[in-house]
């Protein structure tokens, strides 16, 4: 059970990086609520900022542990939700892409340091992120065709990335697992400061 | 109602909803068309489905007891949408659907009481008295009732028609809602309660952010 998971969770990481590496927002041709679920779906793929951190968001979790292994990815997506409520009515949010990649810096690096942040503040911690998250995939969301298929397949590709996140973090049942993570959480900080050093 | 149970009946909702447009691919008016067409125009609202679909899981996180006492609940609703459509009620709801939706996903997400890590401090965590389940109820009966005042059928169709036509509805909401409900108990049931407990909950999260994005989209767009 526990290697389904460990497999699971590398292939979706691995299936993360190989869509990440064509870099830009991929959009399917085509019209009607399919097409729009599908590209809702691919969206998330398109932004390596994107990618980076809704894995940490996840792998966070499982390092934590239960209540902040669901919790975390309850609270990044319902916030999101508000930032690209946001985003749709036009609010303008200073710093958009400086907090998103801040966001990979941050939660990488507790990962990395294995920091067992208490429950609220790494709420909290999130929430705040995914707020400059939800306001950049927000001021897209005006241009769907079938805006409910749309953002249906873009919160399950944002879940899916959590989830492959936490599956990621249940390695931690092995002693080498905690290697292997805590790595993860180095290269997802130093991708959040390489994207950081680009947006500044 | 065993796991093989709920999954056949799954398939055989999968088969029906995929044979109805095969069968009307053929763009003739078959006979009984009325209600596959009110059939088909539930099962091509989105915000709709959305919300069964929120409704199911808000059922499937809770006890037998408290989806047997659901079932009441449901067919007095499909019955009062029945009636009110076919006296020529019937109404744009997107707007209250979604916001509803939103309430049950949310709801779902945050149910109070954490997924507990063992069965021990499960049973430890307090009660929470009747009134969920009142507004459980609520939500439940007001939702399958905008459901159906959002599917009304034309005002220009015959009696028979209309007839036909809520048939249909009726007949779709109660076969969609019950086979997601039982899809998800047969999934979910094999499962530990506490990774139960957290699909459901991040589930619902899911359908509520997207309810919330559309929302305002939809709002904007009015206003």
């Amino acid at each position: 059970m526990i290697r389904k998971r460990q497999v699971l969770g590398l292939v979706l990481a691995l299936v993360a990086s190989v869509v990440w590496a064509h870099g830009g927002h991929p959009v399917v041709e085509g019209e009607g609520p399919g097409t729009a679920f599908l590209n809702g779906f691919v969206h998330p793929f398109g932004g390596a900022d994107h990618v980076v951190a809704m894995v940490a968001v996840g792998l966070w979790g499982a390092v934590l542990g239960v209540p902040a292994l669901w919790l975390l990815p309850v609270v990044f997506p319902l916030v999101m939700a508000l930032g690209g409520a946001a985003g749709v009515l036009g609010a303008v949010l200073p710093g958009v892409e400086i907090g998103i990649a801040v966001s990979g810096v941050a939660m990488g690096a507790a990962v990395a340091l294995k920091w067992r942040a208490p429950l609220w503040a790494a709420a909290v911690m999130v929430g705040v992120f995914a707020v400059f998250h939800g306001h950049a995939h927000g001021t897209e969301l005006p241009d769907a065709n079938h805006p409910l298929a749309y953002s249906v397949g873009f919160v399950i590709a944002t879940g899916l990335l959590h989830l492959a996140g936490v599956a990621l973090g249940m390695l931690a049942r092995w002693p080498q697992g905690w290697v292997l993570i805590r790595t993860t959480g180095v290269a997802i900080a130093a991708a959040g400061l390489w994207f950081l050093l680009r947006a500044v | 109602m065993t796991a093989v149970g709920h999954a056949s009946r799954g398939a055989a909702l999968a088969a029906w909803v995929l044979v109805t447009p095969a069968a009307q691919a053929h763009g003739e008016r078959l006979p009984g068309s009325p209600w596959i067409e009110g059939a088909k125009s539930l099962l091509q609202d989105p915000s709709c489905l959305l919300l069964l679909l929120a409704l199911a899981l808000l059922l499937a996180q809770h006890g037998a007891l408290a989806r047997r006492r659901a079932g009441p609940v449901v067919a007095g609703s499909l019955a009062a949408g029945a009636v009110a459509t076919a006296l020529g009620a019937g109404a744009d709801l997107t707007l209250t659907l979604l916001a509803m939706t939103i309430l049950a996903g949310g709801w779902v997400a945050w149910a109070r009481g954490s997924p507990q890590a063992t069965p021990e401090s499960a049973a430890a965590a307090p009660t929470q008295g009747p009134w969920p389940d009142i507004a459980r109820a609520a939500l439940l009966a007001v939702g399958i009732l905008g459901v159906m005042l959002m599917q009304a059928p034309a005002e220009t169709a015959s009696a028979s028609e209309r007839l036909g036509w809520i048939a249909g509805v009726v007949l779709a909401a109660a076969l969609l809602s019950g086979n997601t409900l039982g899809l998800l108990l047969a999934l979910l049931g094999r499962r530990p309660g506490l990774v139960r407990r957290m699909l459901l909950r991040v589930a619902g999260s899911w359908i509520a952010t997207a309810a919330i994005l559309v929302l305002v989209l939809e709002i904007s767009r009015r206003g």
